[in-house]
């Protein structure tokens, strides 16, 4: 054998080397470490509470400032309140006003024109602005999610008609905020219910921006209320129309969601992209922070083995 | 010739690599699972602005926003949201009207269990807050009278009737409490 061979031959050696040291680690099945994804800036939602329509643009027109300021898009709920049984009524949280659905498309309007006017001369950042509703009572349906979506529309139009659409920044949604506990024995029938009516209308999206009370933090059962794992799932991911930005109050919840996500990928096809998490340290101070809520929902989902996508960062709060 | 012959291979290939290159954007959009083709075709619809509309200026004045005065409705009603989330009080149902012998001013009162993180529930108890309209009529100031829990209830709590500052309350194994608003007690 010359010299040349062997020489060949030795450096061959280390490439075999390196091909068992590279087989050894995936053999281990090591996964890479990955840095949490940068939190996005912070975005406010808000329980509305006010029939004050000037009260809304401004905090729009603050929004808009914000997202210009920041280069940066982002996501706001407005809760409503829960439908009233006719279909034409919400009433709002913390008391008992009543608005029309023409109010809540009033106030959500101005929020909107606040936003598209607080971007100056900004033009490519994107408000997405979810209207919402709850499931806190017995009477959900595909009337009222089917109604709720027409809300949705009816708002996209008028902004549309009225000039404030032009450069398409503010694309708005429906929202619900779906509680297991809530909406007596037929709560998740109910809901899914109202999912399947929201989707019917086929030009409008929603996100459930809502709990998974008493849902398994590790592994697979039940929730409160004879809720599933898989009703959690269909009106936050499986209907047609649903998307997910879920209560991240407790460290606990980023387990539950994460559970839902991680029966979602074993049994129904793929795991939930979230939109991000939705936290309220501002209403509760033992709560997590936006930090710590974004940091823990990316980190469990991470650990599942779901690359978590989000793109917001939320916070409820008070609009009075 | 031969350059004739060339700028054909060179156009025909070029055709050919546009049709691949279609052929593999019309087999990608073909790929989008149904609830990406659902989100697609919503935003699609919601994107279809006239072509004849002219920007609205920034700088323009906008129309002041028109609202409406907030209005109450008094009773009992069989819904759960209340006004903090189920991991500080759980809601069975509510109860809001005239306190005493004030017409503005309401009692708000919230039925059900204290909360846990996990949405499971705590000690059996009122929730109860008085609200007054603010001056410019749009909203109304909430005072927080406190959680008053139900020291010997076996389970949550609901209201099934009020009796002026009286409310009858109901466990779910149907044993029956009252509390007086105006003494913040049970008997």
């Amino acid at each position: 054998m010359s010299p040349a061979i062997i020489r060949r031959l030795q450096s061959l050696r280390y490439v075999g080397y390196a091909v068992i040291v590279a087989a050894g680690a995936l053999a281990h099945g090591s996964t890479p470490a990955f840095a949490v994804q940068t939190q996005p800036a912070l975005a406010w939602s808000f329980y509305v509470r006010t029939t004050n329509a000037q009260t809304l643009y401004n905090l729009g027109y603050n929004q808009g400032v914000s997202d210009k300021n920041n280069n940066q898009s982002s996501e706001v709920v407005l809760d409503f309140g829960v439908q009233w049984s006719d279909n034409a009524h919400t009433e709002l949280t913390g008391g008992s006003t009543l608005v029309t659905y023409a109010q809540v498309e009033n106030m959500a309007e101005q929020f909107a024109v606040g936003y598209w006017a607080g971007t100056g001369s900004d033009t490519t950042t994107v408000l997405r602005l979810a209207v919402g509703t709850n499931n806190s009572t017995g009477y959900e349906s595909t009337t009222l999610g089917s109604g709720w979506a027409n809300v949705a529309v009816t708002i996209k139009n008028w902004l549309t008609s009225n000039g404030y659409e032009y450069y398409g920044q503010e694309n708005i949604w429906g929202a619900n905020d779906i509680e297991p506990s809530w909406g007596g024995t037929s709560s998740q029938t109910n809901a899914e219910n109202w999912a399947n009516g929201y989707s019917s209308n086929g030009s409008s999206l929603y996100v459930d921006y809502g709990s998974a009370d008493g849902c398994p933090s590790t592994g697979y059962g039940g929730c409160n209320n004879g809720w599933s794992q898989y009703g959690e799932y269909y009106v936050s991911w499986g209907a047609s129309a649903a998307y997910g930005l879920p209560e991240i109050y407790y460290s606990v919840n980023a387990s539950q969601w994460t559970w839902i996500s991680t029966y979602a990928k074993n049994y129904r096809g793929g795991a939930i992209w979230f939109q991000g998490p939705l936290d309220d340290h501002f209403l509760d101070g033992n709560s997590l922070t936006p930090s710590g809520a974004w940091t823990t929902f990316w980190s469990d989902m991470n650990a599942a083995g779901d690359n978590p996508g989000m793109v917001y960062s939320c916070e409820i709060h008070i609009a009075s | 010739m031969k350059s004739k012959l060339s700028l054909v291979g060179a156009i025909v290939g070029t055709l050919l690599v546009l049709a691949v290159a279609a052929g593999t954007v019309a087999s990608l959009a073909g790929g989008l699972n149904p609830k990406q083709l659902f989100a697609q075709r919503a935003e699609q619809r919601n994107a279809n602005v006239p072509a004849s509309l002219a920007a609205k200026q920034k700088s323009e004045q906008q129309p002041a926003p028109v609202s409406s005065k907030a209005t109450r409705v008094a009773g009992i009603q069989d819904v759960q949201q209340g006004p903090v989330p189920s991991s500080q009080f759980a809601v069975n149902n509510q109860w809001h009207g005239p306190s005493g012998n004030s017409s503005n001013t309401w009692w708000d009162v919230y039925a059900g269990s204290k909360g846990q993180p996990d949405g499971s529930p705590g000690a059996p108890a009122l929730y109860v807050d008085s609200s007054a309209p603010t001056s410019d009529g749009y909203s109304f100031l909430t005072a927080h009278l406190g959680i008053f829990t139900a020291p010997n209830a076996d389970s949550s709590l609901t209201i099934i009737a009020v009796n002026g500052a009286v409310l009858d309350l109901k466990t779910q194994s149907g044993r029956v409490y009252h509390f007086n608003l105006a003494t913040d007690t049970y008997n």
